[in-house]
This record gives structure tokens, C-alpha cells and sequence, in this order.
């Protein structure tokens, strides 16, 4: 064979596409022969197959490459890259806020780091973005179940920026079932708020300006729920816990 | 456990712009697309960089997905793949070469136990140790660490026909091999 890469004619025909497949999915090509392998890509599929196949033989490589626990940070650069006004509000709840809640004797607060990284979550569940939350001085709360029970979490709820920050202060959901919180309002069905992650601490959930209208005077409830949530928008299992939003006095 | 029809429909809804089935790819396959791009990097800060890269091109090309043909998780480790790879090759052009040859020699396999079983796997190393060590190595050499048959024929110290004609026989005897 020639230095310079063999026309087809080098090698029988079968073979020929066969091998160029094989080294463009090993990026032996040089960039141009990559171009032009590319571009019979786009409009032959039998070579579009022999290069999935050598794909899918190849990948095989990496099958003894252990998984890698990647950091949060990497998710939060990567949310501020493909969204750049969705914030993903990392760090941990702000100070005051915690005494704030301390002060109402709501106990110690969990503050997980993977909570951190699912933020965004729930607001993207809805469809709207992340605004700047003040959550230093809510002018809701609401504890949901009782002291001694065995579900509990707090709310807080600020209106300017219509973010509802969850806590989890006790309990879990059963194997292979999930938490899911809901927002009922007066006489209207409850509206799901959010399907608590389990490994999930806190989380900061925007609301839609319909659901943030009726946030004072509701009743947030959990309910246990198959895993990932109810399959019919609607709770569908026990209720676990409830609580009362209401305002801060002062 | 997410199964591949799941990777798949989520890959297809990503696809529609949905965050949401964005974030649970993420969650789903980030660890082992991460694995991969540390282990052709060896550095965790680039490797980071890549997997950021990574899931760039996830986000902007799911739509072009179904189009290649390729199984759900080949898709993702190939662009994990790719883009570590194109990161590893242009830290060789800047000549930092010297890190990597430290690099190379702990370039062993990673711990079989963790291990995901695979019986393409199994298909595959089978059909690899069907050819001479050195040949195999070139093969994995060439996906793992992107070099070019200039760099193999140097790293094996055989003229650059040489090896591209011992390459170019391993595959064909591997696709035979894996065909049987």
C-alpha cells in the first residue's frame, strides 16, 4: 500500500467500506478523508450501517471503564452553558433563612450538596425558568406534618420571586415509591408541586403565576406515590403529611 | 434501572428541547460518560471540561441521533469518546506529550470487577486476543487514545505502511471473527 491513502480500487469493494468505516469510527482518517466519508454518510445508508456496527463493536472498549462520580459544579457550568438565564441556585440555604426557620423551631435543617445539583429540576418540569429567589426573609411558611410524625418538611415561600423552597425534615419514601407534594387550594384539585428526589435535602421550586396566586392560606400535602410520581396528575395514594401555609406575622 | 429503550426515548425527547428528559439523561449516563473521558484525559479537570463538552453536543445533536444508526449508549460513549479524544490529540500538538508518557503507562484496563457485563464485550476481547498482542494494542491504542497510524507505527516502531497494513488486517479479521 501507498503512503498516501489508497484509492478504493486497493482494496476489493466490500473490504474497502468496510475498512473506511472501521477508521473513520477510530478517527484513523485524515480530516479530509473524514469529510468525504462523512458526506457518502449522509445519502448511503448501507455504509451508514457498517459504521454503526463498527460503533457498536468498538464501544465494547470502554465496557471495563468504571463509572466516574462527577462533581455538582459540572452540572451547574453546564445548566449556566445551555441556558444562560436559567440560574441554577447552588450553594446552601442563606443564612438567614436558616436561623429564620431555627427561630420558628423547625430544628436543623438538612442541607445536602446533591440537592444542590437538582435545583433546577422541578421548575424545568413546568417549563419556566429559574428567577433570582430572595429567600432570606420568607413572607410564607407552612409546616407539613406533625412534630413526631414520621414525614415531615418545612415550606418557604416568597412571593417576589413566587419560589417555594422545600425542606425534607424527616422521612423517606417506601422501596420503590416516591414522595410527591401537592398544592391544594380552597375547593380546587391538589396540583403536583414537585416528586421529591430521594437523595434530595432541599429543593427551590418557581411556581407558575396561576399556582403562586393560590400559595397563601393552601394546604401542601404528601402523598406516597408509585416511583416517579403519579401516573394520573392526581394523588393517588395515602396522605403522609399536611400543612397550612400561612403568612409571617410582622 | 434505566433500560436502553430508555436512554433511547429520552435521547428522542431531548431532542424536542425537553430539559427535564435533558437532566435525566444526564443523571442516567454522566458517571459513565464521565469514566470514559477521565480515563482517555487522565486529568479530572479536563475530563470535566469534556464532559461538558460532551453533553453540549447531546443537547444540540439529539436530533441527529436516530439518523446514525448507532445503539443509545454507543451514541453517547462515542461523542464522549470523540470529544476527549480531540482534546488528548490537541494537547499532543502543543507538544505536551511529556505528562502523557506517564499517561501511558497506566493505561491498563480498569478494574474488571466494576466491569458492566457485556456480552459484546466478552465478543470483543475474545475476538482481540484472537490477534497478536501488539496488534490488539494498536487497535485499543487507536480508540483509546486517538493515536494516528503515524503515532502507532512510532509507538510500535514498524514503518507507517507496515502498520497500517497490520491495522487494517486486525480489523478485518476482527469483523470476521465477531461475525462467526
Amino acid at each position: 500500500m501507498s503512503d498516501t491513502p489508497p484509492p478504493p480500487s486497493d482494496d476489493t469493494p466490500p473490504d474497502s467500506d468496510l475498512l473506511r468505516a472501521a477508521e473513520y469510527v477510530l478517527g484513523l482518517l485524515e480530516p479530509a478523508e473524514a469529510e468525504t466519508f462523512e458526506a457518502r454518510l449522509a445519502t448511503d445508508p448501507a455504509l451508514r450501517a457498517l459504521t454503526a456496527a463498527w460503533a457498536d463493536d468498538l464501544v465494547a472498549i470502554t465496557d471495563t471503564i468504571p463509572e466516574a462520580q462527577v462533581p455538582d459544579h459540572v452540572w451547574q457550568a453546564l445548566q449556566a452553558r445551555l441556558w444562560p438565564k436559567a440560574r441554577a441556585e447552588g450553594g446552601a440555604i442563606p443564612r438567614s433563612w436558616r436561623g429564620f426557620l431555627a427561630s420558628l423551631g423547625l430544628g436543623e435543617l438538612v442541607i445536602g450538596t446533591v440537592a444542590a445539583a437538582l435545583l433546577a429540576f422541578v421548575a424545568w418540569e413546568f417549563g419556566w425558568m429559574q428567577p433570582d429567589p430572595d429567600l432570606a426573609a420568607p413572607e410564607y411558611v407552612a409546616e407539613i406534618g406533625e412534630v413526631t410524625g414520621p414525614v415531615r418538611f418545612a415550606a418557604g415561600y416568597d412571593a417576589d420571586s413566587a419560589t417555594l423552597a422545600l425542606e425534607r425534615l424527616a422521612g423517606t419514601a417506601a422501596a420503590g415509591r416516591s414522595l410527591e407534594l401537592w398544592l391544594i387550594a380552597g375547593d380546587a384539585a391538589p396540583v403536583s408541586v414537585a416528586v421529591w428526589p430521594e437523595e434530595a435535602g432541599r429543593q427551590e421550586i418557581v411556581l407558575p403565576a396561576g399556582l403562586a396566586a393560590r400559595v397563601p392560606e393552601a394546604v401542601l400535602a404528601v402523598s406516597d406515590e408509585p416511583a416517579g410520581g403519579s401516573p394520573t396528575g392526581a394523588p393517588t395514594g395515602a396522605v403522609l403529611a399536611t400543612g397550612t401555609v400561612r403568612a409571617v406575622a410582622g | 434501572m434505566a433500560t436502553l429503550e430508555d436512554i433511547e426515548e429520552l435521547i428522542g425527547q431531548v431532542a424536542e428541547g425537553d430539559r427535564a428528559a435533558f437532566q435525566r439523561l444526564y443523571a442516567l449516563t454522566s458517571a459513565k460518560l464521565f469514566g470514559v473521558s477521565l480515563r482517555i484525559l487522565r486529568r479530572r479537570a479536563e475530563a470535566e471540561e469534556a464532559l461538558q463538552d460532551s453533553f453540549v453536543k447531546i443537547w444540540r445533536h439529539a436530533d441527529r441521533y436516530r439518523a446514525t444508526g448507532y445503539s443509545p449508549m454507543t451514541w453517547l460513549i462515542t461523542i464522549a469518546r470523540n470529544t476527549a479524544i480531540d482534546r488528548l490529540r490537541a494537547r499532543r500538538a502543543r507538544g505536551e506529550d511529556l505528562s502523557e508518557a506517564e499517561d501511558l503507562a497506566s493505561s491498563a484496563p480498569g478494574p474488571e470487577a466494576q466491569a458492566i457485563a457485556s456480552d459484546e464485550r466478552a465478543r470483543l476481547t475474545a475476538c482481540l486476543e484472537e490477534l497478536e498482542p501488539d496488534r490488539a494494542e494498536a487497535v485499543r491504542g487507536a480508540y483509546l487514545m486517538g493515536h494516528s497510524y503515524k503515532e502507532l507505527a512510532e509507538a510500535h516502531e514498524v514503518p507507517l505502511n507496515t502498520m497500517r497494513t497490520w491495522l487494517r488486517r486486525s480489523l478485518l479479521k476482527l469483523k470476521e471473527c465477531l461475525g462467526r
